[in-house]
């Protein structure tokens, strides 16, 4: 019996250190940046991170590290190795067929023509087709449309990050109630808020309120640079959002009249010659303009609306009007921008990659409520306006606009463009595209060759 | 048999040339020798660090060169004199680059450029390098070359890393390489020299009417004193309104001025707790203004002592000192050029050209003509023939001169041709009392440069942006200390159109520009705020102002870096 027992134990001894042999070490994710992103598994508390000060959302980010490493058996690492780096190592490493790190943030300008030259993993091939990811339904991350529906590059989803680098149409609330003007949000909702409609509101707002036959307000006013892809977007075009130049489309055309006539038939707030931009962002303050397209940064340069507001009027974001092309369910609403992340091609095992890199994004377990904390939020709500149900209503907005966001690469062709001059007749759409077509595409070879 | 052997000899004599030639050249260089005289510290970036240094180190079991700087290591390789007569075939330069682990021992990723110069017009390129992960480090780099322009160098920087340091990076086994990708043979013994560009004088005043001091080159140790007794010019010189201006070098970069024989006791002045002299940011030049001698050794110069020293706190060496009437450096702003104004003439004759329209509406009250010239005795003037009032001299050996440019301005061309402009004749010309050259002359709105003592670094801030875009840091106490009435802001940078300014976003009085309405000096490479403008706009309680200070430009913008210090006025 001793002896049985004894086998027993030694047997037992042994099959517990062959299956310590057998677990596996946990894999090592390398994420390359060029900043510090905490929290990760080189970070040994919560103080790791600048300025953290102890609040329940830095301790759980810093303690969900752990859970992603046990479910996953993985370490993973942000990794600053530098602006300069992070393309080089795209640009070797991957070609290699191996890749430095697992996952890498880009900037579109060159993380596009990466992925359309094959160094990105097409998620499609590794998730399953049912996944929200593909759907652009899910939670924690998305995906940027590209033209041949490939799915390279991913973005962190968060209410943050939807409603920054948003700029909706604004409008003076009181001016369109004195004028007796419907609110355009319910035009909006009826599917009634069209350019047609918008010009006829311009024209009722547009005022010599003195009567000396000078202008004083405007229905419309706003620097050319910010407004101009959100009106071709409110027409269902782009402008640079292919490796085909876009510029020469009808689409565009009809975009370009639109614009050209609301500043010829003096709708709109003449644009100055020298510093226009920052003449014309701020039109509203002295309710030069009734309509503006605007921003909550804007908004906030002066706190118009933060603690103490200075405006006697509110300012309300509504949908752009929908041109002839463009569809109300389906048209773009913001510009792609910042950084985003891709898995390289030839990465080991991509699902355990996506699965783990998602896992870390998804530190409040998929309760949205606590990931768009309105404490963390406060400011974007709070700085476009002093009134509950607007800044809720603003918030919506700009969310509503994040939620339906493309990519062009207008940013890196418009000061190519003569827009100003345009705008004061110097050109007529037809001219303008035609010898401003070839800059948009040079500008497009440059970034998908 | 003779004529064999003399021809064998000649044969035997060629060849022993020819060896001789490949022996003095090299494939690479892989500082196994220790020499590296063909790469040095170079100013060529305007973020460089002047500190930049270079040693022979022990680097993954070879030599290497290690460059290294707190700021932006920067060092310039002499490839023409390296390529020698094979320079039109360099077509690339490879060489392996490592960094060294920071003072934790941990590896930090770093990234630079290397600049070249190619093509008539010295074009700048730029190409990037990195070292981004531990286990390929070193690692070789490659990279293109046009055809390199005359007189310029290659330019290595390391200007982006992790973590919060600056990181040594090593460079091994440098090659030039012809469009097949074969090593160029390369001449070792070339040698690296700065090219001569403009001194600094950043935070200086110019100065005017210089008189030598002479037989100042002195060298000591740290706090060691040494100098020579001043000559009666340099005393009668050394007058309410002069300064006295230093070139020297010292470990740690300060300097000042000891009297040691002053009635009012032996006497530093201009640091060690007696005033604050003022420096470049390449820490090369040092000023000390008649009235803080005076504030220290007293009113009555004659009880100074004729000997004057300088000193450090670290070892130092003096190579020229010298006293002059100080000027506030002169900036030009809207400055409108007088196109083909290229001219040169003996001394007493006058050549020039007609102002364009431009040109002439920019010449208006408040505004002074600058004249960027050389001459033999220094002098250069302005001449109005066609003026109704009679041919004119203008400002004969009386105009504004320093560094190489003179100063003319609206108001002394009026009170000699007139209050009419129309009457001055179109023509505009120069002349020198010597033999002189003009190399451009331009009209603008006259801004001068405080000089600025005891200026504070304010570390880190070293940003870009876009146009219209803002960046910066949040000031640390240092900064908000230095920050009193009349401290002044300075800001090294550069951009496209020349302009910058400050924005202080967090101001209680609103987000708020600064220096971006004209007001602020600016040169293209050097901006100066002062606290009364911003005062001015952000309110008189200096804790309103915010924590944040950042930079803005109406086009992309670089600022390698800020200072806050005191305005000398």
């Amino acid at each position: 019996m001793k002896r049985i027992l004894a086998t027993l134990l030694t047997l037992a001894m042994l099959l517990s250190i062959a299956g310590a042999a057998l677990a596996e070490d946990p894999r090592d994710l390398v994420y390359g940046l060029w900043w510090e992103i905490h929290y990760d598994s080189d970070d040994e508390s919560w103080e790791a991170a600048e300025g953290a000060t102890g609040k329940d959302i830095e301790i759980q980010q810093f303690e969900h590290v752990k859970e992603v490493e046990e479910k996953y058996n993985v370490k993973y690492h942000f990794e600053n190795i530098t602006y300069s780096g992070v393309q080089d190592s795209i640009n070797n490493s991957i070609l290699a067929g191996e890749p430095d790190c697992d996952v890498y943030m880009v900037e579109l300008g060159w993380g596009v023509p990466a992925a359309m030259n094959g160094l990105a993993t097409d998620l499609r091939d590794v998730l399953d087709p049912d996944d929200p990811l593909l759907k652009h339904e899910d939670n924690v991350l998305d995906f940027v449309n590209l033209p041949g529906g490939e799915v390279y590059l991913l973005k962190v989803v968060d209410a943050q990050s939807q409603v920054e680098a948003t700029m909706p149409l604004a409008f003076n609330l009181q001016m369109l109630e004195e004028a007796n003007l419907e609110d355009p949000r319910e035009l909006a909702e009826r599917g009634e808020w069209t350019w047609d409609k918008f010009i006829e509101y311009c024209q009722a707002l547009t005022k010599d309120t003195n009567g000396d036959g000078v202008t004083d307000v405007y229905g419309y006013g706003a620097w050319p640079g910010d407004c101009l892809p959100y009106w071709y977007m409110s027409n269902g075009t782009n402008l640079a959002a292919t490796d085909k130049e876009n510029l020469s489309s009808p689409e565009m055309g009809e975009t370009l009249k639109f614009l050209q006539d609301l500043w010829l038939n003096g709708l709109a707030y003449p644009v100055p010659d020298e510093n226009g931009w920052d003449i014309c962002r701020w039109l509203y303050r002295d309710k030069k303009v009734a309509f503006t397209t605007s921003a909550a940064w804007i908004l906030d340069t002066n706190k118009d609306y933060l603690e103490e507001p200075n405006l006697d009027f509110d300012m309300v974001f509504v949908d752009y009007p929908v041109g002839p092309s463009g569809n109300a369910e389906t048209n773009s609403m913001k510009i792609a921008a910042g950084s985003f992340w891709m898995i390289p091609a030839g990465v080991k095992d991509p699902k355990l990659v996506y699965d783990a890199f998602r896992a870390h994004w998804n530190w409040y377990n998929d309760d949205l409520e606590l990931r768009d904390d309105p404490e963390t939020l406060a400011w974007w709500y709070e700085s476009t306006s002093n009134k509950l149900d607007l800044q809720e209503a603003n918030f919506e907005e700009m969310q509503k606009m994040g939620e339906r966001t493309m990519v062009d690469f207008i940013n890196v062709v418009i000061d190519q463009l003569p827009i100003l001059d345009f705008l004061k007749g110097n050109y007529t759409p037809a001219q303008l595209q035609e010898e401003y077509k070839q800059v948009v595409q040079d500008a497009l070879d440059n970034i998908f060759k | 048999m003779k004529k064999f052997l003399s021809w064998l000899l000649i044969a035997a004599l060629a060849l022993g040339m020819i060896g001789t030639a490949t022996a003095d050249t090299v494939d690479v260089l892989d500082f196994e020798d220790g020499n590296f005289a063909f790469i040095g510290a170079s100013k060529g970036r305007p973020n460089a660090d002047a500190a930049t240094a270079l040693e022979i180190v022990d680097f993954n079991g070879s030599k290497a060169l290690k460059i290294s700087a707190k700021g932006v290591a920067c060092a310039g390789l002499n490839i023409i004199g390296l390529a020698g007569d094979k320079l039109a075939d360099v077509a690339a330069i490879s060489f392996d680059i490592g960094v060294e682990n920071g003072a934790d021992g941990k590896f930090y990723a770093a990234s630079g450029y290397v600049y070249s110069y190619t093509g008539e017009a010295k074009d700048e390129n730029k190409a990037d390098w990195s070292v981004y992960m531990a286990k390929k480090n070193p690692r070789n780099v490659k990279i293109d070359l046009g055809a390199i322009a005359e007189d310029t160098c290659l330019l290595i920087t390391e200007e982006a890393h992790a973590g919060n340091d600056a990181v040594d990076f090593v460079l091994d086994n440098i090659k030039l390489l012809d469009k097949d990708g074969n090593a160029i043979a390369l001449d070792p013994t070339a040698e690296f020299k700065e090219a001569a560009s403009g001194p600094d004088l950043s935070n200086l005043f110019a100065l005017t009417g210089a008189v030598e001091l002479p037989g100042f080159q002195k060298a000591a140790g740290a706090w060691a004193q040494d100098g020579i007794e001043m000559t009666q010019e340099f005393l009668d010189a050394l007058v309410p309104g002069s300064v006295i201006e230093v070139d020297y070098k010292s470990e740690d970069g300060a300097m000042w001025l000891v009297f040691p024989w002053a009635s009012a006791g032996w006497m530093r002045v201009g640091g060690c707790g007696n005033g604050v002299d003022a420096v470049n940011n390449s820490h090369t030049k040092a000023q000390i203004p008649y009235e803080l001698i005076e504030q220290f050794c007293g009113e009555d110069k004659s009880t100074w002592g004729a000997m004057l020293q300088c000193e450090s706190s670290t070892n130092w060496e003096v190579y020229a000192v010298r006293v002059g009437q100080r000027a506030k450096q002169i900036v030009l702003k809207n400055a409108v050029e007088l196109p083909g104004f290229q001219k040169a003439a003996g001394a007493w004759a006058q050549d020039g050209v007609e102002m364009t329209e431009e040109f002439a509406n920019a010449l208006v009250p408040g505004s002074v003509i600058e004249i960027t010239y050389a001459s033999e005795d220094g002098d250069i003037w302005l001449v109005m023939p066609w003026a109704a009032a009679g041919w004119m001299r203008v400002s004969q050996g009386t105009a504004l001169k320093m560094g190489g440019k003179a100063y003319i301005t609206y108001e002394e061309i009026e009170a000699l041709c007139g209050e009419d402009k129309s009457t001055w004749g179109a023509m505009v010309q120069c002349e020198g009392s010597s033999a002189w050259e003009v190399y451009s002359v331009r009209v603008g709105q006259k801004a001068e440069f405080d000089a600025v003592a005891g200026a504070v670094n304010f570390e880190g801030f070293s940003v870009s942006g876009a146009a219209w875009a803002q960046d910066g840091k949040e000031m640390p106490q240092e900064i908000v200390d230095a920050l009193v009435p009349g401290s002044v802001v300075t800001i090294s940078y550069e951009s496209e159109d020349g302009n910058i300014w400050l924005v202080m976003p967090w101001a209680a009085a609103g987000w708020m520009r600064v220096g971006n309405d004209g007001a602020d000096v600016a040169d293209g490479s050097i901006a100066q705020v002062t606290y009364e403008q911003i005062e001015a706009l952000c309110g008189e309680d200096k804790s309103t102002w915010g924590a944040m200070m950042q930079c803005e430009g109406s086009s992309a913008w670089t600022v390698y870096s800020v200072t806050v210090g005191q305005a000398i006025r």
